[in-house]
């Protein structure tokens, strides 16, 4: 049974560690950047480069955005990363009001500055896996509590039904992973988080 | 909250790990891949490799060498030296870096700040401070592993540097480095309360207790070590278990 996994190309940004991470996972992942291609993988993860105004632009200048969609339509499992993953909500306000592919319902929002509180939020961090989510495919991992690696200024406001995994930055709880259906998103890195992140890849390349 | 990071420093020149005192009088250490693999598989929650002479000798950054790290090593990766625009960036971003740090050139033509913040997100762009006090107890921005005096009051700079773009701090005081007497908490504490972006502070640590400080009194949340940790006085593991049993929280090692 052939098992390609596609990586979106946005034409900028680091796109080496997640390629490292799949291969660590087991499995050899391909760069796609045209439509066709999108529509051939078996599984499709959107990694996290960039600002989200210029990876939307690049996706939609190609067509990119409704292979994506009819690809989800397939029941075919995607994975957003950091970026990747706010680009799976409705919309951005990151640089100005931007669509975003609408396969969760929700937008990005900027954290809220506070007191001694640093922005971006840098660092590792323990997300909680959500009641209703126990048993959501890849994501359940959370169950176990482990660290891993967040890079981010913005974060994602979902409904609480599509809320997988929240986790605490100075007292405020945030977003650490979302779900609906066939496509799931996390805030953190995995391919920047050690043996626990390779995992995640393991899981997501595993699932279905 | 975020886990304290203790984030080792690596400098290499000519494919060396290397150490010196104050940034002069290097030592050789050993091969800074071997180094790099223990310390991930020790905990480091990230690592910096800077290459120190790149921006002297007006070169780039060895690509080459940086490759050979960055096999199996799945925590971010940070990189300085030379870095001039954001060709360059790219490059060292294809070869594995998450991030990259700039000093030289940043303070030569601030822009390049912004314009890899603009291509790659300002969690991308590390802003690498050399400060050195002044006579009148001031800080000045160094180039050159501390050598030449730029003129530029550090206060003034970072706070220009956050406004520009970058989306995180590596300090090290010039004075302190590899001295292992302790950090200057005064000058850390003074950047980190003048920027709202995390500060990763170092230079001077010779101790379990010196990382303390830091973060206790400097009020950061990321350490970056160097000394203790290529002279083997303590491992990632035995400084994260004696700062969790002094109360803070660290992340625990998963990659043994």
């Amino acid at each position: 049974m052939s098992n390609r996994v596609g990586i979106i190309e946005y034409g900028a940004g680091n796109l080496s560690s997640v390629m490292r991470a799949v291969s660590l996972a087991g499995a050899e992942a391909e760069l796609i950047s045209c439509p066709e291609e999108v529509l051939k993988v078996d599984r499709l993860i959107l990694p996290g480069v960039g600002a989200f105004s210029y990876c939307m632009h690049h996706l939609v200048s190609r067509g990119v955005d409704t292979a994506i969609q009819e690809l989800v339509a397939t029941g075919c499992p995607v994975m957003g990363v950091c970026l990747g993953m706010q680009l799976l909500t409705d919309r951005s306000s990151e640089f100005g009001e931007t669509q975003g592919l609408g396969l969760i319902p929700g937008s990005v929002v900027p954290i809220k500055p506070e007191p001694e509180m640093k922005i971006p939020h840098i660092g590792w961090a323990s997300p909680t896996l959500a009641e209703k989510h126990q048993n959501t495919p890849v994501l359940s991992r959370l169950s176990q509590p482990a660290e891993y690696y967040f890079a981010h200024s913005f974060f994602c406001d979902v409904d609480p039904e599509y809320q997988a995994a929240t986790f605490d930055y100075h007292q405020k709880t945030m977003t650490a992973a979302i779900a609906r259906d066939n496509v799931i998103g996390v805030q953190f890195h995995p391919e920047l988080s050690g043996q626990l992140g390779v995992k995640i890849y393991q899981e997501f390349i595993h699932w279905k | 909250m975020s886990e304290i990071r203790i984030i080792p420093r690596l400098e290499v020149k000519s494919g060396r790990l290397i150490k010196g005192i104050r940034m002069e009088g290097l030592r050789q250490i050993g091969h800074p891949t071997e180094f790099a693999k223990s310390y991930f598989t020790q905990g480091a929650d990230e690592i910096f490799f800077e290459d120190i002479v790149a921006s002297l000798y007006d070169r780039k950054f060895q690509k080459e060498i940086f490759q050979k790290f960055t096999e199996d090593i799945s925590i971010p990766l940070c990189v300085a030296g030379g870095i001039r625009n954001i060709d360059d960036v790219y490059e060292l971003l294809k070869a594995g870096a998450d991030k990259i740090a700039v000093n030289t050139h940043g303070i030569q033509r601030p822009h390049l700040i912004t314009e890899a913040a603009q291509a790659f997100g300002s969690q991308c762009v590390v802003l690498q401070v050399q400060a050195k006090q002044q006579p009148g107890g001031t800080w000045n921005a160094y180039t050159q592993s501390g050598r030449e005096n730029t003129g530029v009051d550090v206060l003034e700079w970072v706070q220009k540097a956050q406004d520009l773009g970058a989306g995180e701090i590596l300090l090290v005081s010039v004075d302190r480095d590899g001295l292992h007497r302790g950090p200057d908490l005064e000058l850390i504490e003074k950047v980190t309360s003048r920027v709202s972006i995390p500060v990763i502070a170092g230079g001077g640590v010779g101790n379990i207790d010196h990382i303390e400080a830091i973060i206790r009194q400097g009020k950061v949340r990321a350490v970056a070590v160097s000394h203790v940790l290529h002279f083997g006085l303590n491992t990632i593991q035995e400084i994260k278990q004696e700062l969790s049993s002094r109360g803070i929280s660290v992340r625990e090692n998963t990659d043994e």
